[in-house]
């Protein structure tokens, strides 16, 4: 069990020591005249003596640890301790039962075995089998609070899922056991549905309406011409244009159809209506076209990089919907891509949802890896404990002060 | 008007046990105790009364018969055998208290003698008055007895305040018409001012009693006093700082010489000498000298 503390520039509070210790420093008793008639007996040479003294020292030391205790509390102090050291046994859910050794197995137990499913709570291994869970978030979890003596041995299925963009890096090395064959295999998650061919409607400025060219021509176009996958190529046209919508100049008298799951393209300078906000927010999806990105910032995700830099394609998270951004108008001149033959992929690439990330992978290549630096222990604050000590100190501070005939 | 009680029931109940006793006189007065208010012969007249079988024939009054045919007995009142008179020094001096508790200051230790002193003198049925003398001079309640003098000297006792220094000695003239010979004085004073002192000693030449009860306060004999501290004479105005650790020694040893002192002085004079601390129960100075152990013993301290 290790002190510490979180916030050691606290400790600069310890200045106010000096509060208390010029309090005291002032003679206060020689302010206080004594009517003392027996006077002629005093002999007048001894004067107080010039050195440094203080007044009632209990009351001073009382003030001094009040003092040292609010700035140790305001230091943030910690206590550091790991658990008691412990070998873990994890299963991942899906992974083969008879991987699982018997519990009082013939040699004997050094230390107490955790056997836990590897999964969200860690529930024991005796209860029944939870749902899988993110297992390298799991484990990067566990490693973190565990003593750097514990152990980790860890059954997995072959497949593995539940997995993030880099192979788990621990800082202890773990037994990683596969099961060969799976009992239960896990059922890949679904995928969203999600629409080969969508909707477009487009709303436009009437001053802008010769761009709506380039967008009919690529819902007109029957999909990209590729050898590879050549069921693009028959499936006509990629994109279904629902309705255009040229806008007034008031947007108020607007009658906002129900856009449903199309996606929007906005061709106007006018900022986005309540109403399609509102939309977007419940799960539309919006792509402006010729606004100039004010609000370009880290929340932005680049979606297409166009030859042009200047006409790059932004898409930012708007509630649950998605608002994309295109810096340049329609206009070959900025935007040279529209006169390439790809452009209703390019168009539709921009529209489609983006897809989950993979997080599967086979077991026996997804093995942690070791090297992390070792965590801190945990730790547990001290402030409650603190301030009830300062709360006593406080009390005992009043008690003493207040007390009859100290300034005697 | 409620008369205030200055005495402590604890006090009032040990005060049973007390009596005045002058030693001067005791056995000079003829009538034995000095004890109660008799009527009987004497020289000041006091009532008539019808005459009782056993009266002596001499003490009827021929003259009231020639008048009214009938017997009448004249009845005087004895003259009390002692009159007791407080003299209490209420200079500024006098309102000095301890540090230790701030409300009890010498004057009040002085009204509270006094009144155990007024309380004996009533229940033995002396005379007693009053005198206190402070910066406004002499104030004088004359002597008597009974129950309303009793209250009379407590309300006086009440009003008196400290203050002032000790006045000039022709103001004190009135107090030798009134303090006649014989009578016992109990000097409540700190002892601290010379005049008073000398009041006492010319007191005792002049043929009176006198009892000296000189009040101290508890920080007089301890000097609890650290550190640095500015003190100041009430009468005088003097101010001094000085270390209290440093002077203690040499403050008490000074201070323990000069009550010596004084006690041997006032001993010389053949005046009653007796120290009240501010800390001791009321009735402890009256105690040592009127106690049992005391009456017929040596000198106090």
């Amino acid at each position: 069990m290790n002190p510490g503390l979180l916030f050691p520039a606290g400790l600069l509070a310890l200045a106010g020591l000096l509060v208390p210790l010029l309090i005291h420093l002032v003679r206060r008793s020689e302010l206080v005249v004594h009517d003392f008639a027996a006077l002629r007996w005093l002999s007048a040479r001894a004067r107080p003596r010039r050195r440094l003294r203080f007044d009632d020292r209990a009351l001073l030391a009382v003030r001094l640890v009040l003092i040292a205790v609010i700035a140790v509390l305001l230091a943030q102090p910690i206590l550091t301790r790991w658990p008691g050291a412990r070998d873990w046994l994890l299963v991942v859910p899906g992974a083969k039962p008879s991987a699982v050794p018997v519990p009082d197995d013939a040699r004997p137990l050094e230390r107490p075995i955790e056997r836990r499913w590897l999964a969200p709570g860690l529930p024991a291994l005796d209860s029944p089998m939870p749902a899988a869970g993110p297992s390298a978030s799991l484990l990067r979890e566990l490693d973190s609070r565990l003593a750097p003596e514990s152990t980790l041995t860890v059954e997995v299925p072959s497949e593995l899922g539940g997995l993030d963009g880099e192979r788990p890096r621990l800082s202890r090395p773990v037994e990683w056991r596969v099961s060969s064959a799976d009992s239960t295999p896990v059922e890949p998650a679904s995928l969203p549905a999600t629409a080969a061919r969508p909707g477009l409607w487009l709303v436009y400025a009437p001053e802008r309406a010769e761009e709506l060219r380039f967008l009919r021509a690529a819902a007109d176009a029957g999909g990209v011409i590729d050898s590879d996958t050549p069921e693009s190529t028959t499936t006509g046209p990629v994109l279904d244009i629902l309705g255009e919508i040229a806008l007034p100049s008031n947007l108020n008298r607007v009658d906002w159809p129900t856009f449903g799951a199309g996606r929007l393209i906005w061709l106007s300078e006018q900022a986005l209506p309540p109403a399609v906000v509102g939309w977007i927010q419940a799960g539309g999806q919006v792509l402006r076209v010729g606004v100039v990105d004010e609000a370009a910032n880290d929340d932005s995700v680049l979606v297409w990089r166009s030859a042009d830099p200047g006409s790059d394609v932004r898409a930012y998270t708007l509630g649950s919907g998605r608002l994309m951004v295109l810096a340049a108008r329609l206009d070959p001149e900025y935007l040279p891509e529209l006169l390439q033959p790809d452009f209703p992929d390019i168009l539709r690439g921009w529209l489609q949802s983006p897809g989950p990330e993979p997080s599967r992978a086979p077991a026996r290549s997804h093995a942690p890896d070791t090297g992390l630096a070792a965590w801190p222990p945990p730790s547990r604050g001290l402030g409650d404990w603190l301030a009830a000590l300062i709360a006593l100190l406080f009390l005992l501070e009043r008690w003493l002060a207040s007390a009859p005939g100290r300034l005697r | 008007m409620t008369t205030p009680d200055f005495i402590p029931p604890d006090v009032r109940a040990r005060l049973k046990a007390l009596r005045l006793r002058s030693r001067r006189s005791a056995q000079a007065q003829g009538f034995g105790l000095q004890s109660s208010r008799h009527l009987g012969s004497g020289m000041e007249f006091a009532q008539y009364r019808s005459y009782e079988p056993g009266d002596e024939p001499r003490q009827i009054d021929w003259k009231l018969y020639a008048r009214s045919d009938r017997f009448f007995v004249r009845e005087a009142e004895r003259d009390s055998p002692l009159t007791v008179w407080l003299l209490i020094d209420t200079t500024a001096s006098m309102g000095q208290t301890d540090a230790a508790r701030p409300a009890l200051s010498r004057l009040d230790a002085a009204r509270g003698l006094a009144a155990c002193v007024i309380e004996l003198a009533m229940r033995q049925g002396d005379r007693f008055g009053l005198l206190s003398v402070g910066g406004a001079g002499l104030a004088v309640t004359d002597a008597a007895t009974g129950p309303r003098q009793r209250d009379r000297c407590l309300l006086r006792l009440n009003a008196l305040s400290a203050g002032g220094q000790w006045p000039e000695e022709t103001s004190l003239r009135p107090l030798w018409q009134r303090v006649h010979g014989n009578a016992m004085v109990i000097v409540l004073s700190d002892g601290f001012d010379a005049h008073c002192v000398a009041l006492t000693e010319r007191l005792a030449r002049a043929e009176r009693e006198v009892l000296h009860i000189q009040l101290l306060t508890t920080d007089e004999r301890d000097f609890p006093f650290r550190g640095g501290h500015r003190f100041r004479d009430p009468e005088t105005g003097d101010e001094l700082l000085c270390d209290g650790d440093a002077v203690r020694e040499d403050f008490i040893q000074q201070f323990s010489k000069a009550r010596a002192g004084l006690a041997a002085r006032l001993a010389a004079a053949g005046v009653g000498h007796v120290e009240y601390l501010l800390d001791e129960p009321l009735d402890a100075p009256l105690q040592r000298w009127f106690g049992e152990s005391r009456q017929h013993g040596a000198l106090p301290r």
